[in-house]
């Protein structure tokens, strides 16, 4: 805008408006972004009064909390995690490394803590594989395109919301009960957990879908099952890979939880060298899974980026 | 189209060797691939010893347990070797101190008689002789002579024990005779005092009762107002723990709140300097993204346990974890999606001779701040259910409650309780979110299309 | 119209959307081994009506009757039976682009098949020979195993009638087979088109929105209008006023021209080449 056109009065009442228009929006979201502070300094306050210990009382004791992690010797991290003898052994179970071999053949045998990580990444795997198998038929019967009946649709999608907002740790804890505590439980609640989230995604891919392949299909004579085989899981099936292999990176996580709550594998582990102060076995434990769960997310990264491209990285918005 | 000889076959498969003499991996990759899934199932199978853990399940639980989250019981026990035969609760039952239940009936002739479903399932007894009544059939059973015993057949429903008769009611009760004492556990739909517990004045008070109490009725509580009674009574229920559970709940969600505002603070500037396009410095970028990976890698779990001992458990912690997992997954995101923007009215912004930092703010930020409230708003959503879980490990909020209450295998109505919060709560923030997040994509959309039509 | 055996008869067919009559009360008896073009400007009710003889539209009213049968009650597998007889082509080609050629033809068999052969995608060795013959036929062999999404649409049209030419039609559909193609290509479908007619004797109906096309290919010519069948006849007696009530007049009253509507080519050697392989792959077919 130059100086010369403001004489005119049209664009002066124009000027006016936009500039009462950008200072109502400023005011907005000056009002949003203050409601947002007081929501956050009100929180803050109730997350500290509500904790234990508060925060600036421990604030100056962190450093103190983190020596107990700096080992002795930190060749004991190494012997940890690859269940070697450690010359502190006193007996004690924060050196007792070698008690906790598997023995698969022989002298030969897997590191403790390697077993665990496998069975939190199998429970992950599982129960993925679980939501997986039951995700997708459901997902053809809740997706409005494609319903065969519009019933069925209604409780088969309340079903899979149910599942899906349904505490896993209380469907872990009533298992527990039925099946024993331990990886049995977890593999259950993160199984029905993982019906309902993958099974929302996915009907929300098949509502999505070009419809032209089905009508054709349709127009061949074929029925509900050829259709939904050939004409609609092509479109969507690498998409539903892309979102499987996501589950899979959250499973890994969630299990891992599990495990601190009794499901079983390292979590528990790790709750507990934490909880008694064991540095070399907490830092050995936090190395593994770092590693396991970097692994896990890059290479389920690389193989989405594979199936879907580039579109596998922006969320739905 | 008639059909077709073998001798054409033949000729369209040799005309056509690339179609019909494809390589073996090509044509079995399927069958390849489910043989492997077959095989990890089994693997899997034999690792966790399924077959054995199923083998040992209590199936027959399940039902129970399920029936436990609606309902409650009521256990009156009768002593037949006393002088007079007497009623006895548990102490801290769920009738209270002064307990006189319709169903438990002293008859004119010194018998008692017990309704476990009306007269149709019910119990009566003296000293020397019980008769379960159901299902049609009146059981008669003798107590004298130090034994316990049956006179006739003996129905499927009863189950008969050394000193010990049981009969097994249903989803209603049972009863339990052994010679010196009657025990008997009578079902009902419904939570127990769930207002008010049994100390409350107010226990036991039809609701209109309670109501005129507290517009007009007399202090029962001396300097107390009824009202700010029963809300005291309410709040500290001693089987429900309203005030405690409503508490817990309110810390949950202010983990999720609190640690994902903080994540997104944190990482908002963080991201434009990882950003391969924004940054001014590649090497700063790299080592910005290793640092949201490791965030992430080190896992909620592993930042929960820290901070709960750093800390001591409680809410704190848990903001703290999702606080610090937030960095790293908004982080990514964030980066991610200045990474896409249009670079076209960043240089539109940057020809008019703007400094870097006001590029950024009139060039970058109108697109990208809807993505990254949108993205904020979704990892909100899924730290409000993950909140839930992490509380377990001490964390703070309903997640540590909620597995205490589940340990003991005892108190599922109160599970149940806390889930149905739980569930509220969840479904709650989802349409908060979903709602802000369509409002957003609907802003985008209308901006989009008004562009379109500028031309 | 003598009743003979395999005739497509339409009687009083009225199809509602809401309060929008499409196709209102059309009464159409159609031979065996006709080629039959239906003319009329967009929403005239030409796709529609061809939908309703497939039936993936049902009519509000009237039936519809093929070799004595009524289809326009059919349910369940019947229905998909007669489906199958009744092949149909559609503008947009309706393929599945993720999938191969070959298995797009193949599709074609679906109906013949049990459906669990069918979900595991066994398909024979006779019917992959018969398959790789259909593309032969229409020239286009050579794409067999590329994605059927990557074709051009012309080709991807050529695949769609390879797959009808699997279903063994007794009719065929065409809802706008050219109305997404270039000339060129969309000589080459309307070539196969009436060699499907010509050599195996199925009775084919068209939609085209262009009339040289349809005089030219056409035995027969149907014009729609409204919903309403306002001419029936041969190419030849389509005169100027007939075409007007087909068509209508612009609003400033200006006729259409019948070259608007006109994709005839001018490089006619040049197609004939490309639509050369009219041999038959094999004999019999």
């Amino acid at each position: 805008m130059t100086s010369a056109t403001l004489h005119s009065d049209a664009t002066r009442q124009q000027a006016d408006a936009w500039r009462r228009q950008t200072s109502l929006r400023r005011f907005y979201t000056a009002l949003g972004v203050g409601l947002l502070l007081v929501a956050m300094f009100a929180t803050m306050w109730f997350a500290d009064e509500a904790n234990a210990g508060h925060f600036f009382d421990r604030l100056p004791h962190i450093l103190d909390f983190l020596s107990w992690l700096v080992p002795k010797d930190w060749n004991d991290v190494w012997r940890a995690l690859f269940d070697i003898a450690s010359p502190s052994d006193k007996g004690t179970q924060e050196f007792n490394f070698p008690l906790g071999r598997v023995y698969i053949w022989g002298g030969f045998y897997i590191p403790e803590y390697f077993e665990l990580m496998l069975t939190t990444v199998n429970v992950a795997l599982v129960s993925t594989f679980i939501g997986f198998v039951f995700a997708v038929p459901f997902s053809f019967i809740a997706a409005r395109n494609l319903t065969p009946s519009p019933t069925l649709r209604l409780v088969i999608k309340r079903f899979m919301e149910l599942l899906r907002a349904f505490p896993e740790i209380v469907i872990a804890g009533l298992f527990a009960a039925i099946v024993s505590i331990g990886p049995v439980a977890a593999i259950i609640a993160i199984g029905l957990h993982s019906i309902g989230a993958l099974g929302k995604l996915f009907y929300e891919i098949n509502e999505n879908i070009d419809m032209r392949p089905e009508e054709g299909l349709r127009a061949v004579g074929a029925n509900w099952f050829e259709r939904v085989r050939f004409a609609d899981l092509p479109q969507v099936l690498p998409n539903f890979m892309s979102y499987t292999l996501l589950r899979i990176e959250i499973n890994v996580r969630i299990s891992t939880i599990m495990g601190a709550v009794g499901g079983g594998g390292i979590g528990e582990e790790l709750k507990l060298a934490i909880s008694r102060g064991f540095g070399a076995k907490t830092l050995a434990l936090v190395l593994l899974l770092f590693i396991t769960i970097f692994v896990v997310d890059q290479f389920s990264a690389w193989l989405r980026r594979k199936l879907v491209g580039e579109q596998a990285f922006l969320m739905s918005a | 189209m008639s059909t077709i000889t073998a001798d054409e076959i033949r000729a369209i498969e040799t005309r056509h060797p690339q179609i019909f003499q494809r390589p073996a991996y090509k044509r079995f990759w399927p069958v390849l691939l489910i043989a492997g899934t077959v095989l990890y199932l089994g693997y899997a199978l034999w690792f966790f010893s399924l077959p054995q853990v199923l083998r040992e399940s209590h199936w027959e639980r399940l039902p129970l347990f399920l029936s436990q989250w609606i309902s409650y019981d009521l256990q009156p026990e009768f002593r037949l070797d006393q002088p007079e035969i007497t009623p006895k609760y548990p102490r801290f039952s769920a009738l209270g101190e002064h307990p006189n239940p319709d169903w438990v009936i002293k008859n004119p002739d010194g018998t008692y008689t017990v309704q476990i479903d009306g007269d149709a399932k019910s119990v009566t007894f003296d000293k020397t002789r019980a008769a379960i009544t159901a299902n049609g059939v009146t059981v008669p059973i003798v107590l004298t002579g130090g034994k316990s015993v049956i006179t006739g057949t003996v129905p499927d429903w009863v189950t008969v024990h050394d000193d010990e008769i049981v009969a097994k009611l249903g989803f209603v009760g049972e009863v339990r005779v052994t010679v010196d004492r009657v025990k008997v556990r009578k079902r009902f739909l419904g939570w127990a005092n769930f207002v008010f517990d049994t100390r409350s004045p107010f226990f036991g008070k039809p609701y209109s009762e309670v109501i005129s109490l507290i517009v007009s009725g007399p202090e029962l509580k001396p300097g107390t107002s009824n009202l700010a009674l029963a809300a005291d009574n309410f709040w500290n229920n001693a089987q429900w723990q309203h005030g405690d559970v409503w508490t817990k709940l309110l810390q949950t969600i202010v983990m999720a709140f609190l640690g994902t505002l903080l994540g997104g603070i944190v990482a908002f500037p963080l991201a434009f300097f990882a950003a391969r396009n924004i940054t001014p410095s590649g090497v700063l970028s790299q080592v910005l993204k290793r640092f949201f990976d490791f965030m992430r890698s080190v896992d909620m779990l592993i930042w929960a346990l820290f901070f709960t001992r750093a800390f001591g458990p409680g809410p704190l912690a848990g903001s703290a974890a999702i606080f610090f997992t937030e960095i790293g997954t908004l982080g990514k995101t964030y980066s991610e999606a200045l990474e896409n923007i249009d670079d076209k009215p960043r240089e539109g912004v940057l020809s008019t001779g703007a400094n870097e930092i006001l590029v950024q703010r009139y060039g970058v930020l109108p697109e990208v701040v809807p993505v990254f409230i949108s993205q904020t708003l979704y990892q909100w959503e899924s730290n409000t259910r993950g909140a839930t879980i992490i509380g377990a490990v001490g964390a703070g909020g309903i997640g540590l409650k909620l597995w205490e209450a589940m340990r003991t295998n005892s108190n599922w109505a109160n599970v149940f309780y806390m889930v149905l919060l739980t569930l509220l709560v969840v479904f709650i923030f989802d349409n908060i979110s979903n709602f802000l997040r369509r409002r957003l994509s609907r802003t985008l959309h209308d901006y989009n299309r008004l562009q379109a039509e500028r031309g | 119209m003598s009743a003979s055996s395999a005739t497509l008869e339409i009687r009083g067919v009225t199809r509602r959307f809401g309060k929008n009559t499409a196709v209102s009360d059309i009464n159409i008896s159609i031979p065996r081994g006709q080629m039959v073009g239906i003319i009329g400007r967009s929403g005239a009710g030409k796709s529609t009506l061809l939908r309703m003889i497939n039936r993936l539209v049902d009519p509000s009213q009237g039936s519809i009757f093929f070799d004595g049968t009524e289809v326009s009650s059919l349910q369940g597998s019947p229905l998909r039976r007669w489906q199958r007889d009744c092949a149909m082509i559609f503008q947009q080609f309706n393929l599945v682009p993720r999938l191969d050629v070959l298995t797009n033809v193949l599709l074609g068999r679906l109906n013949h098949r049990s459906t669990v052969s069918n979900l595991l995608g066994m398909f024979t060795r006779t019917e992959c020979a018969e398959a790789v013959a259909a593309l032969e036929r229409l020239d286009i062999a050579r794409t067999a195993l590329q994605p059927a999404g990557t074709l051009s649409g012309g080709q991807q049209q050529r695949v769609a009638i390879a797959r009808a030419m699997m279903q063994q039609p007794k009719v065929l559909l065409a809802d706008e087979p050219i109305a997404s193609l270039d000339p060129l290509n969309a000589k080459v479908v309307m070539d196969s088109l009436r060699d499907i007619n010509l050599r195996e004797g199925i009775t084919v109906v068209t939609n085209l929105h262009t009339l040289d096309t349809a005089r030219a290919y056409c035995s027969r010519i149907i014009g729609m209008a409204a919903g309403k069948v306002v001419f029936d006849g041969a190419p030849e007696d389509l005169d100027r006023d007939t075409v007007r009530t087909v068509y209508g007049a612009d609003a400033s009253g200006t006729e259409i021209s019948e070259a608007i509507t006109s994709t005839s080519v001018t490089v006619r050697p040049k197609i004939t080449a490309s639509a050369g392989p009219l041999e038959p792959a094999f004999p019999g077919y």
